[in-house]
């Protein structure tokens, strides 16, 4: 497999042909090279070609750190739905639905999507700063010319912190959405004790499990579209601002999508396991 | 320890769209010399240098450092030469996230190459070959130009490389620290017996330091002689890189021809 190596990068930067022609050329270099750095990390990581330390401390900054803003989001979002559904809900006679219908909601979908979407935009923009300003100061030249792998010393702790820290954000995302809409409930008439029993009857822990499971995939996305975002960047500042901004749109993009197919994979399973 | 040949034939480099960067470069650099390149910006000069130090691979030709071809390994031949090769950046290229100690112990505490309690020793003897103490827990930022180039060299020099690679090593320093940089290239060939390669639009320094010089211009080599050759080179690019670009420089007058080959004379 061809090495990953940002100064090629930089170099096919520029592109000939019409503006069709180059967002093809550039979709399928960013495929091909996110696909490179993926598998590299991979090797180095099978190989236990990695820094422990330098990983708990991505996890620090990328998962730990992350927790407030998803509390704060999930909080908020919870508490709305829960605002809308038990309005309607009890209204139609249907207010012992409510927990279990919020709880399915997060459990499945929101919880893992605020969780991928928060550290997108706040973790791995910084990834993408962080690198992509060590590559224009010639840090990851001065890595490369010390015989350190950048794949190695920046890519795979990174990679290993998203993918490890995105379950646990999801978690945290999860508990801290139905937190919010059990509150939110309460004050519209859904008693603490019948949201609970409705989330005890709907939903299970399968249920939970698939969030998780999707966590995990936004993890590796948002890690692998950072870190080559971030090694790709090329004329000074202003490039560095280009690929954060293209990490974070890359990344909310491809969660939503994947979002979609990882539900139809998830939920076809299920069908076919009852 | 002792510097190593470089031995460069018909090196290009092409972009992807075809721009040429390189044409068909041919260059023999002599173990334990000091060699300048010399060139106007964009000539092509850091990429051949990035190209020697193994940063680059040219897309054609070869680069023998000693007897083995770099443009033809793997990345982890690659990195087995890398070791040999210092490489100082124009900009120092220091990480910012860790202190100058850290900088400098980076290299050998990755490569696990000195017990970790030696360590500290290595950085002090490193930093005290750049002219520089008591620095070891400021960060690079808290640094001027001049002290970071000096840290630069001192991570370099903490591999016991063979060769070293300077890109613009004066550029953005004021002209008494560019002497005493160029001073200290000199100095650690001296010292050290490195093959050195600058890369460098100042004439006046090259002249003072270098044992030889090669000159190129839009990718191609112009020229490669004794710096007394270039002073009485008739081609007229090599003419006017010197008539027009040594007034540009300032602290250094027209070049001292006796006290430069003082300096230039080798281990």
């Amino acid at each position: 497999m061809p090495q990953y190596n940002p100064a090629v990068i930089v170099a096919s930067g520029s592109r000939t042909g019409t503006p069709l022609v180059q967002t093809i050329q550039n979709g399928l270099l960013f495929v091909g090279e996110t696909t490179v750095l993926v598998f590299q990390a991979a090797r180095c990581i099978v190989r236990g070609r990695f820094n422990l330390r330098d990983v708990v401390s991505q996890m620090a900054a990328i998962g730990v750190d992350a927790i407030p803003i998803i509390v704060v989001t999930a909080v908020s979002t919870g508490g709305v739905l829960a605002f809308y559904t038990s309005g309607v809900f009890v209204r139609f006679g249907a207010g012992v639905f409510v927990g279990g219908t919020l709880a399915l909601s997060f459990l499945l979908e929101l919880g893992p999507l605020l969780a991928g979407i928060m550290v997108a935009a706040r973790s791995g923009a910084a990834i993408s700063a962080e690198l992509g300003s060590m590559v224009v100061t010639e840090q990851v030249d001065a890595l490369r010319s010390l015989a350190v792998s950048p794949v190695q010393y920046l890519v795979v702790p990174r990679v290993l912190a998203c993918v490890l820290m995105l379950p646990v954000c999801g978690l945290v995302s999860d508990v801290a959405g139905l937190g919010g809409s059990i509150l939110m409930a309460a004050g519209n008439g859904v008693p603490p004790a019948a949201y609970m029993d409705s989330v005890r009857t709907m939903a299970t822990e399968t249920d939970l499990l698939k969030g998780l499971i999707k966590t995990l995939w936004f993890g590796l996305t948002i890690s692998a579209v950072s870190c080559r975002q971030g090694l790709a960047t090329s004329r000074g500042a202003a490039g560095v601002g280009r690929s954060t901004t293209s990490s974070v749109v890359l990344c909310v993009v491809l969660i939503f999508v994947s979002d979609f197919f990882l539900a139809q994979l998830l939920m076809g399973a299920s069908v076919a396991g009852r | 320890m002792s510097g190593v040949g470089i031995t460069a034939r018909g090196v290009s480099m092409r972009l992807p769209d075809g721009r040429a960067i390189l044409r068909d470069v041919g260059l023999e650099i002599h173990s334990g010399e000091v060699h300048s390149i010399l060139g106007l910006s964009g000539s092509g000069k850091t990429t051949l240098l990035k190209c020697i130090g193994a940063l680059l691979r040219p897309t054609s030709g070869t680069i023998c450092i000693g007897d083995e071809d770099i443009a033809a390994m793997d990345e982890t031949a690659l990195n087995r030469i890398r070791r040999r090769i210092g490489f100082v950046f124009q900009y120092a290229a220091l990480f910012d996230s860790m202190t100058v100690f850290e900088n400098i112990a980076f290299g050998i505490r990755q490569h696990r190459t000195v017990a970790e309690r030696h360590i500290p020793e290595v950085v002090r003897q490193r930093l005290h070959e750049v002219n520089l103490e008591g620095v070891e827990e400021q960060y690079p930022s808290e640094l001027s130009g001049g002290m970071r180039k000096r840290v630069g060299m001192a991570r370099a020099l903490a591999m016991d490389p063979d060769i070293l690679c300077y890109d613009e090593p004066t550029s953005g320093l004021d002209p008494v620290i560019g002497r005493a940089i160029d001073d200290l290239i000199v100095a650690t060939r001296d010292a050290r017996g490195v093959t050195s390669v600058v890369v460098s639009h100042d004439i006046g320094a090259a002249l003072r330091i270098s044992n030889r010089m090669t000159m190129i211009d839009d990718g191609a080599v112009v020229m490669t002689g004794l710096p007394e050759e270039f002073l009485q080179a008739a081609d007229p690019r090599v003419c006017r890189f010197m008539e027009e670009i040594a007034p540009l420089r300032t602290g250094y007058e027209t070049p001292d021809l006796r006290s430069a080959q003082t300096l230039r004379a080798g281990p």
